[in-house]
């Protein structure tokens, strides 16, 4: 899908994952449901998630890509958390705007795979 | 006909819940319902013209081969060959035309959706592969009678738990022969707690010397792929006979309730489905943690992104960085680098710099010489915790630069490094 770089805001580094501010949402990119009261931006088998909370003014779009989704803040920013415990990193403060969410890849047996944090 | 060729927006919607439904019941750890089962398996035995089987129910696929294999059960490729022409296979068929009459070709993909890659490509099928090379591996002609007995010994008074109190009088031909001058003599009381712990404590791995496999299983919950997939075209309007209707039904109960199940003359032996499954992100079976597949007896497999991997590497024993750079099973030599780290293995094999950014964060470029493989690139750096990784890159890559940007989706390094403070 297609999508415009927005450099006049900062890109947000947390762990595996980049939200990199974009102009807008692609308009074929379907919406993506919340998972038990939150947005899931990577998603770890040990339930290490990083994620945004949802509420009416969040949404998350799909990009039919395993490494990238979008994420549409309204109104006010959100939070983007990291749900463990222990090395946990600090939670991002996400300005209002439209987000490219960027996981992190590497080289695997199969092509591109998921690099776990 | 004409064909239904687009979902309404609320079935396209339904689809994904649907599906995930689906998923649930085969992985998410339901048990048997002994009675609804049995109905069930009376069902299917009177398609093929058979009474109704006794049902015996053991904890994985494992225990149910293990039970057979004591059971000496004759051949049972005629009944699963009499079920699946009959039902299954006949079954299959026959709503494949009904789907490809009805639908449009878009519309049949979509439902069929990636079902069958997760229950039977990847758990099907990994299974499957473990249990044949437990089984058929180096140490099947190393066990000798002696062994067999006690193995007989300690299992039997499990099995006599399981089984003896409901076969006492019911027992026929064979079977009972077999019980009695084979197995009831050596049941002991030596036995406790759960079945296959027990026998992986004792025995290890030389149980699978004995030549347990058995493929005449059917797939019960691993057959939910396209039992869903008919049933959300029926929902929307696609149109089954009565009888396509009836043997559907009869499928759906039974996969609904066990996993693998083997038809036997009078007996049906038939597995619980696991109690985790665990996948990653990609829908691969994977378990960083523990195992993958996991059974109420301890049974399971240990698979790292999709690739089956030795179980102690994930339950606490994790290879070293030597070890795993001369593990001989290179895709699961990729895999024992990837639990170790990167960074560990790039530190036993005097890694050359490449390119230094100066920045821990954003790291430094250096090359390994891998054994096997040859020359590896990979990015060295510090995440926001503090801790140091390492990431394959491409051998292209010849920057630090270069290497975010293709680890990152070929996003520009500049609007990467456009960013407020990594955590």
């Amino acid at each position: 899908m297609k999508f415009e770089f927005d450099s006049t805001r900062k890109a947000i580094p947390q762990g595996d994952m980049y939200l990199i501010p974009i102009i807008a949402i692609p308009a074929e990119a379907p919406q993506v449901n919340a998972e038990k009261g939150a947005y899931i931006c990577t998603h770890s088998e040990t339930g290490h998630h990083h994620v945004v909370m949802e509420r009416p003014t969040v949404k998350m779009f799909s990009a039919m890509d395993t490494f990238r989704d979008f994420l549409l803040i309204e109104d006010e920013p959100a939070k983007l958390e990291h749900l463990r415990d222990h090395h946990t990193h600090e939670t991002q403060v996400i300005p209002v705007g439209a987000w490219l969410i960027q996981r992190q890849r590497q080289p695997g047996p199969e092509g591109w795979q998921r690099a776990a944090d | 006909m004409k064909k239904i060729e687009k979902l309404m927006p609320e079935q396209e919607a339904e689809l994904p819940l649907f599906r995930q439904r689906y998923l649930d019941i085969a992985c998410k750890g339901g048990r048997i319902d002994r009675d609804a089962l049995q109905v069930a398996l009376t069902d299917v035995y009177a398609v093929i013209g058979k009474p109704a089987p006794k049902l015996f129910i053991f904890d994985s696929p494992a225990a149910c081969m293990l039970a057979l294999k004591i059971f000496e059960m004759p051949p049972r490729g005629k009944l699963k060959d009499q079920i699946w022409d009959q039902l299954r296979g006949q079954l299959d068929g026959q709503i494949w035309d009904q789907l490809v009459d009805q639908l449009g070709d878009q519309l049949v993909d979509q439902l069929r959706g990636k079902l069958w890659d997760q229950l039977r490509g990847q758990l099907e099928g990994q299974l499957r592969g473990q249990l044949k090379d437990q089984i058929w591996g180096k140490l099947k002609d190393q066990i000798g009678n002696q062994l067999w007995d006690q193995l007989w010994g300690q299992i039997g008074n499990q099995l006599g738990g399981q089984l003896w109190d409901q076969l006492r009088d019911q027992l026929w031909g064979k079977l009972w022969d077999q019980l009695v001058d084979q197995l009831v003599d050596q049941l002991g009381d030596q036995l406790r707690g759960k079945l296959w712990d027990q026998l992986v404590d004792q025995l290890g791995d030389q149980i699978w010397g004995q030549k347990i496999y058995d493929p005449h299983y059917l797939w019960g919950s691993q057959d939910l792929y396209w039992i869903a997939w008919a049933k959300f075209a029926n929902k929307i309007g696609v149109n089954f006979t009565a009888d396509q209707s009836h043997k559907l039904d009869i499928m759906e109960r039974i996969g609904t309730q066990c996993e693998w199940w083997w038809p036997c003359e009078n007996i049906v032996i038939a597995s619980e489905r696991p109690i985790h499954v665990r996948w990653d992100d990609e829908r691969r079976l994977h378990g960083e943690n523990g195992l993958a597949v996991e059974y109420a007896d301890g049974y399971g497999l240990a698979a790292w992104h999709g690739q089956r991997i030795p179980e102690a590497w994930v339950t606490g024993n994790p290879p070293s960085a030597a070890e795993a750079l001369r593990w001989d099973n290179l895709d699961q030599r990729s895999a024992a680098c990837e639990i170790v780290g990167w960074h560990k293995i790039m530190d036993v094999l005097d890694a050359r710099l490449i390119d230094d950014s100066g920045d821990h964060a954003w790291g430094r470029l250096v090359e390994v010489d891998l054994p096997d493989n040859g020359p590896q690139r990979m990015l060295d750096a510090m995440c926001g915790t503090g801790r140091r990784f390492a990431l394959l890159v491409p051998n292209h890559v010849r920057t630090v630069d270069q290497a975010q940007s293709v680890l990152h989706g070929d996003i520009p390094a500049d609007i990467l490094r456009n960013g407020v403070v990594r955590t």
